[in-house]
């Protein structure tokens, strides 16, 4: 452990009834890092959370914050949460209804004294552009409004550790990308460690300095947001962050049979089954002209406009036999359905799996 | 702040692979409370089980059999007079439409001001032989001497028309919820395959609300069981006056608690019942649509019915007993214009407060314990708790006293044995008894309103709280108290009101000389000076109507769909 990591926890498992909702979880956050927590509902982000901020009892591991243990059952430490000198942000906000925004955000302030909180209170405001509304009651704010003071308000009392629970699902679709901007900047402004955890995996990779990604109780896979988006550990990671082509063959000499052609399969066995994979926009469609050395021949059967660009599927046959509907994303002018097209993969966007 | 690796007042113990910790100071709160609460039962059933009795055969022998049939036929009476009023007002209110259904929507809730024994009181003044009701009856067939046959209401049916006048409300608001909750859906359906007003009735509305209906009903019987002011009154001998009777009368206490056994039995299966059909009554609709309800226009005949069937309980009930003891106290105002009436009034709002602030309090620590820890064992201390309502006053009473007054005494003995001092009845001779016997009575109340009210409030306020630097008890200080204030005073209200006209356990517990408005009213009716209890019990009747004003209130806020009607 590292004297400047804000936040560790050293293999945490939880137990719901006889359900393992957390199973061996460990993860850092350093001082002024924004690591993400990120997975499917259900996965178990939300506990390890909670038990980060000492709102769950801890079962089993280790939770230190800025070095000192704070919940240990094996040596009987468990710091109460009002203790653990952590903000918290939550996807409904959390604001008290009952009390002013200046007093919402003063409510964590009771070290200083009067003069120095309502100096805190305006400044801590003024950065979320919120001091317009001290006086203001939550219910007459709007959503993004109120999530920037429950962002004021964790941040106020300046916490170890920023513990954001999902804090931009409950704002609509438009709103959320500027908010989660602004909370960026924020948090980046005041040096804030912060573990957000989200089921949105482009929120992980635009808000991320590094991403821990959870499946069924456990890590599988940590890093900087490139390295899980290009480098995943498994299918399950590749296509957890956007959607993967599939295509299934058998190692035979060290190689591996597939429409896209003979690859090498370096470090599987003989005989394993692997997946092929890459991402739709890795591929490069031309027109056939019909004397191409290598790629793949194929015809496209539609095209979509996504906006952004298109998305073109194309039908291919794989080793086996089985019909397989690969997805292509172009930026610019797609072929049209039926036309003839030269399919390439670069060989560093292919990556092999065992098959599960 | 440093965050030193010091232990924690709560240490968690590793035992292989289970854990075990100490409990939170909330969770030993919420079972001590519990434990509290349950104490006059458990000593009632010491008493009845530990001890022999002498007259327990005699009684057996003699007047048993009749204190065990009469409370059962007024439990079969007041079961089909709840039925008879409260279901077809709850149906004709929510689900027609006719001429003042909307002042009959509020004003059949009436009748909850005034308790059974008040009414009571009213009515012999107002049907007995020298009664306004007698007298012009006679004068109008010219002969003096006539109308001997006509029936007493001091008798059983009679006790039982009291009964069923001020407690059908219980049976209507469950039911009228009920036919309110239902979807909107299967009533148009009803109508659109050809249903008539009656038919959509007998064969959607009532089969859906029929657990709301049994649960009001056990509600209904539990306060029915409860009286003793009214059957005392009319001289009729139910388990309740019974307990009174053998205990007082005759002295004997292990006797009366072997009554109080049997009235426990009855209020437990009333218990069982209306538990069940709450739990059932969860399950009766699957939708929760609220748009305006297809009602039935009512005409003609149809209309003039349902206005009276309405318009008769809310006059029986409320109406004309009031006006009676109305009539009493402005043709004798020299009864209430004194300082004595003034002594009792104030006593009954001291005690009733007293009350009211002790049983929110426990409420709020037992609702948040189990908000805190939510274990087996709160739950089960929450459950203990809140089901006090059932138990009678009369059992209460006995519950109370038999081991206070045990303990008054071992206290007293000690003090004078050790310093000299004669400190008197601590507890027994004060204000603590009673106190102790309404925390117990009306604690269900204030609880199943603080645990609706905190149950609105997210676990996030919690947690937010908790991150901020605030331990539990601060969090509830300074964010679930303030957040609940409406809903504290509401229960704060209720069980203000209920406490002021409480008699059984009032009649026994209160120290001496203590007078309430309750008392003063049973004292004075017992004495036949009506006219002179007509001040009291008005005045018991005046604050009654505060939980019926909440109560309709409450109503119209319930069904945002139904104020659009009309």
């Amino acid at each position: 452990m590292q004297p400047q990591d804000a936040l560790v926890l050293q293999n945490l498992e939880h137990d719901y009834d006889r359900l393992r909702a957390v199973d061996g979880v460990s993860l850092s956050v350093k001082a002024g890092e924004v690591v993400c927590l990120v997975g499917p509902s259900g996965c178990g982000k939300s506990t390890v959370l909670r038990l980060a901020a000492g709102l769950e009892t801890l079962q089993s591991g280790r939770v230190s914050m800025r070095g000192d243990v704070v919940g240990d059952p094996a040596a009987r430490v468990r710091v109460p949460p009002e203790r653990r000198h952590v903000g918290l942000v939550f996807q409904d906000f959390a604001l008290f209804p009952h009390l002013t925004v200046g007093s919402n955000v003063a409510f964590g302030l009771t070290q200083l004294s009067p003069a120095e909180r309502d100096q805190r209170v305006r400044d801590v405001l003024r950065q979320v552009e919120m001091d317009g509304y001290i006086d203001a009651y939550p219910h007459a704010l709007s959503g993004g409004q109120q999530q920037r003071v429950a962002l004021a308000r964790a941040l106020a009392p300046e916490p170890s550790v920023l513990l954001l629970d999902e804090p931009f699902s409950g704002l609509d679709e438009r709103l959320r990308e500027q908010v989660r901007d602004d909370t960026l900047r924020l948090l980046r402004r005041n040096g804030t460690a912060a573990l957000l955890v989200t089921h949105d995996p482009e929120e992980a990779l635009f808000m991320a300095d590094r991403i821990y990604l959870m499946r069924a109780g456990k890590i599988v896979q940590s890093g900087p947001p490139q390295e899980l988006y290009y480098k995943p550990a498994d299918l399950f990671a590749a296509s957890f962050f956007s959607r993967v082509n599939e295509l299934r063959g058998v190692v035979r000499d060290g190689h591996v049979e597939c429409p896209l052609g003979r690859l090498c399969a370096p470090g599987h066995a003989e005989g394993a089954r692997v997946v092929v994979s890459f991402r739709p926009e890795a591929v490069a469609l031309s027109h056939a002209r019909g004397d191409e050395a290598d790629g793949l021949i194929v015809e496209v059967q539609d095209t979509h406009f996504l906006g952004t660009g298109w998305v073109v599927h194309v039908p291919v046959r794989d080793a086996e036999g089985r019909d397989v509907k690969l997805s292509v994303r172009l930026n610019g002018r797609p072929p049209r359905a039926g036309d003839r097209v030269v399919l390439r993969v670069p060989p560093d966007a292919i990556v092999m799996f065992p098959e599960t | 702040m440093s965050l030193t690796s010091q232990p924690q007042a709560a240490t968690s113990v590793r035992f292989g692979a289970r854990h075990w910790s100490w409990p939170s100071r909330w969770t030993i709160a919420a079972c001590a409370l519990a434990l509290l609460i349950a104490a006059p039962v458990i000593s009632v059933l010491i008493n009845a089980f530990g001890a022999r009795s002498d007259i327990w055969e005699h009684l057996v022998e003699t007047v048993l059999g009749d204190y065990v049939v009469n409370s059962f036929l007024i439990m079969s009476g007041v079961t089909i007079g709840v039925l008879i009023v409260g279901v077809p007002a709850a149906w004709m209110t929510t689900l027609c439409r006719f001429p003042g259904r909307r002042l009959f929507d509020w004003a059949l809730l009436l009748p909850m001001a005034f308790p059974a024994y008040v009414i009571a009181y009213a009515y012999t003044g107002l049907l007995d032989y020298a009664g306004p009701v007698q007298t012009s009856l006679r004068e109008m067939i010219g002969d003096p001497d006539g109308l001997r046959w006509l029936p007493d209401i001091r008798s059983l049916p009679g006790a039982i028309l009291m009964l069923v006048l001020v407690l059908y409300p219980y049976v209507y608001l469950l039911a009228r919820a009920a036919f309110l909750e239902q979807s909107v859906c299967v009533l148009e359906v009803s109508r659109t395959l050809g249903c008539s007003p009656w038919s959509s009735f007998r064969r959607v509305a009532l089969p859906l609300a029929r657990p709301a209906i049994v649960a009001g009903v056990a509600l209904a019987l539990m306060e029915a069981l409860n009286d003793y002011g009214t059957v005392s009154y009319f001289g009729i001998n139910t388990l309740a006056t019974g307990i009174f009777r053998v205990w007082r009368g005759m002295g004997d206490p292990v006797a009366a608690s072997q009554i109080a056994v049997i009235l426990l039995l009855f209020v437990f299966a009333l218990l069982a019942i209306e538990r069940w059909s709450r739990g059932r009554a969860s399950y009766a609709h699957s939708t929760a649509r609220y748009r305006p309800l297809p009602r039935f226009e009512l005409r003609g005949w149809a209309a003039f019915g349902a206005i009276v069937g309405c318009a008769l309980p809310v006059v029986l009930g409320f109406a004309l007993p009031a006006a009676m003891l109305l009539h009493w106290a402005l043709s004798s105002p020299e009864y209430w214009e004194n300082a004595q009436f003034l002594r009792v009034l104030r006593n009954s709002f001291v005690i009733s407060a007293i009350a009211a602030v002790l049983t929110l309090s426990v409420a709020v620590v037992l609702a948040y314990a189990l908000r805190l820890h939510s274990t087996r064992a709160t739950r089960i201390a929450a459950r203990i708790a809140s089901a006090g309502y059932a138990v009678p006053g009369a059992v209460l009473a006995i519950g109370v006293l038999l081991p206070l007054a045990a303990l008054d005494h071992a206290l007293a003995d000690w003090i004078k044995a050790q310093f000299g001092w004669s400190i008197g009845l601590v507890f027994t001779g004060t204000l603590v008894a009673v106190a102790y016997a309404y925390l117990t009575r009306f604690l269900t109340i204030s609880f199943s309103a603080v645990e609706a009210s905190l149950g609105k409030i997210t676990l996030s306020m919690d947690l937010a709280a908790r991150s901020l630097g605030r331990s539990p008890s601060k969090t509830l200080g300074l964010v679930h108290l303030p957040i609940m204030r409406g809903t504290l005073l509401t229960a704060a209200i209720l069980v203000f009101v209920d406490v002021l006209k409480e008699l059984p356990a009032t009649l026994v517990l209160r120290p001496f000389n203590f007078d309430t408005l309750a008392t003063r009213t049973y004292d004075l009716a017992s004495d036949e000076r009506l006219v002179e209890a007509a001040g009291p019990a008005l005045a018991i009747g005046l604050v009654g109507i505060l939980p019926v004003y909440l109560l309709s209130r409450a109503i119209r806020a319930a069904r945002p769909g139904a104020q659009k009607d009309q």
